[in-house]
């Protein structure tokens, strides 16, 4: 198969290719995303023997951004029939590109488990030693800080809800009291119920994958069946790893946060633009456009409703090759911040997660599994 | 392509994976064979005027027929179409497939049959339901989504609605008793 995505570590420094990719304002979201996510996959030539491109195909990068977008409108005139390494991205319709993102992301789905083991933070360093320095002192700079591990998860656009999921039930696991711990997050999970019945989800619709989170959950604390173990941290992972398990509650969160967003929709209004157009939504279609929908990214809307719908603190270390503020420490990662009400005292640990454009993965402060 | 994916990553990890799936999908098919048996008493519970749906056979419960009728005052009224229902295995975190079994002149529907429906593609959510989608695709019939059509000359003919009815009985063929 053909592709116009860059199929080789491209000679260009990340930091380049990440200027060119900002620039491209008019590229739709999902593009974007495919592209990033490519460009995550193999973040830098290290270590990466790539050599498939013996046809030196036509890179994104190679297309110059004048051509993507001339004047703002784009000739469909003369479609190509078939897509290979010289198509460029500006001959393409938005049917075609959705279609190259599917297929780049069903690949991925094959290769990489939905979630894995914690591993060190210089692994993902060394991946870009040879591409960006910026991103390689970042990293570097939250090393020193104590966030020595990560854990990834598949690009599938469920990454985010997926990463924080993980996170969650296994901060109550590794609760100081768990027993109290899990006790408020059920009693949460259970306000949120409300949520949902109120924003009009029935409850024979969602309440299987409720019930897939609420019995892990319990599983902290009480046997899933009499002499049955409690939760461990292998188990906890399998359980994520399960395709059916890590799916429905990913679903479940999709749901609680839209619930969260149409229950306090005031807050959230001014906001709530779609990725690909830029256009203000109205609370409906943006939650079942961009929170509901399978695969579909979250951005900062969704990262603030579902702090505050399951009462965490959600800290999320910003990666990407700009050069840190001026007169910061060289390196130096800005965290935002999702606080929110009751998050001081519900006994379990912040949840941190790092982020590289496009993309979510757990940030540890340990090393291994 | 394959080389996209040549990262430290998915080499530290491939006994893991294998190790992974096939359970996973075991145990899928069980929770998709709840799904669609919860759906399908849905269905017969609710009495949703103009659509219906059911199991081809007993012995599959991922293959469905369906039928849906035109709304009243729309060209498609008093037509019936038939559609077959293809449930994937991780159903439903994945949509339907869905087709139109009875030709069907419409902007949105292709000659095969293949339908544009937002929800069956990027809006998919596994919150939708076969009855969810069957009303969808009820309400589209009569409110095409004229900005992509798979047909553009249904799309282009349907500012005139006389026409249109014209080339929507000309293609219409009655679903076979038999069937």
């Amino acid at each position: 198969m053909h592709y116009f995505v860059p199929d080789r570590p491209s000679p260009l420094p990340q930091d380049s290719q990440q200027q060119q990719y900002e620039g491209q304002q008019g590229m739709s979201r999902t593009l974007q995303m495919a592209l990033q996510e490519s460009r995550e996959i193999v973040p830098s030539s290290s270590g990466s023997t790539a050599s498939g491109s013996a046809q030196g195909g036509r890179t994104v990068e190679d297309v110059p951004q004048s051509a993507l977008f001339p004047d703002g409108s784009r000739n469909f005139a003369d479609e190509p029939r078939e897509i290979t390494a010289e198509t460029k991205l500006s001959d393409l319709t938005d049917a075609q590109i959705l279609q190259l993102t599917q297929e780049l992301r069903e690949e991925e789905i094959v290769k990489r488990p939905l979630i894995s083991p914690v591993e060190p933070l210089s692994h993902l360093e060394e991946e870009y030693l040879h591409g960006s320095t910026t991103v390689v002192h970042k990293l570097q700079w939250l090393e020193r800080q104590g966030w020595r591990g990560i854990r990834r998860t598949r690009g599938d656009g469920d990454c985010f809800y997926r990463s924080l999921a993980f996170s969650y039930v296994e901060r109550l696991l590794l609760a100081p009291d768990p027993a109290l711990a899990v006790a408020m997050s059920l009693s949460t999970l259970q306000d949120g119920r409300h949520l949902l019945d109120e924003a009009g989800f029935q409850e024979l619709v969602y309440e299987d994958f409720y019930d897939v989170l609420v019995s892990l959950i319990s599983a902290v604390v009480s046997p899933p069946a009499p002499g049955a173990p409690l939760l461990s941290g292998p188990q906890l992972l399998t359980a994520f790893q399960d395709a059916e398990t890590s799916n429905s509650i990913v679903v479940y969160l999709r749901l609680l946060t839209s619930a969260y967003i149409r229950a306090n929709e005031g807050d959230f209004l001014p906001y709530l633009f779609s990725p690909d157009t830029g256009d203000l939504l109205d609370v409906r279609e943006f939650c079942e456009r961009e929170v509901e929908a399978s695969g579909k990214e979250a951005d900062h809307v969704q990262e603030m409703a579902l702090a505050k719908a399951l009462r965490i603190k959600v800290r999320i270390a910003y990666i990407d090759s700009n050069p840190s503020g001026r007169g910061a420490e060289e390196g130096k990662v800005d965290f935002v911040t999702f606080e929110s009400e009751g998050s001081a005292d519900n006994g379990i640990h912040e949840i941190a997660l790092l982020y590289r454009p496009g993309h979510f993965d757990v940030l540890e402060t340990r090393d291994r599994e | 392509m394959d080389t996209l994916h040549t990262n430290s990553m998915s080499l530290r990890e491939p006994a893991l994976k294998s190790a992974q799936e096939p359970s996973s999908n075991k145990q899928a098919a069980g929770s998709v064979t709840k799904r669609l048996g919860n759906e399908l008493m849905g269905l017969m519970m609710s009495s949703s005027p103009g659509i219906s749906a059911f199991p081809k056979s007993d012995a599959n419960l991922f293959d469905w027929v369906g039928t849906i009728e035109g709304v009243a005052g729309t060209v498609y009224e008093d037509l019936k179409y038939k559609i077959s229902i293809h449930f994937p295995s991780n159903y439903p975190f994945v949509a339907p497939v869905i087709r139109f079994e009875t030709p069907c002149y419409h902007p949105n529907v292709d000659l095969h049959g293949n339908i544009c429906l937002d929800i069956l593609k990027d809006k998919w959510s596994a919150v939708y339901s076969v009855t969810t989608i069957l009303l969808s695709l009820q309400s589209l019939l009569g409110e095409p989504n004229n900005d992509s059509p798979l047909n553009t000359e249904a799309a282009d003919l349907w500012s005139n609605q006389e026409e249109f009815k014209e080339q929507v009985l000309r293609h219409y063929q009655p679903i076979a008793a038999d069937d």
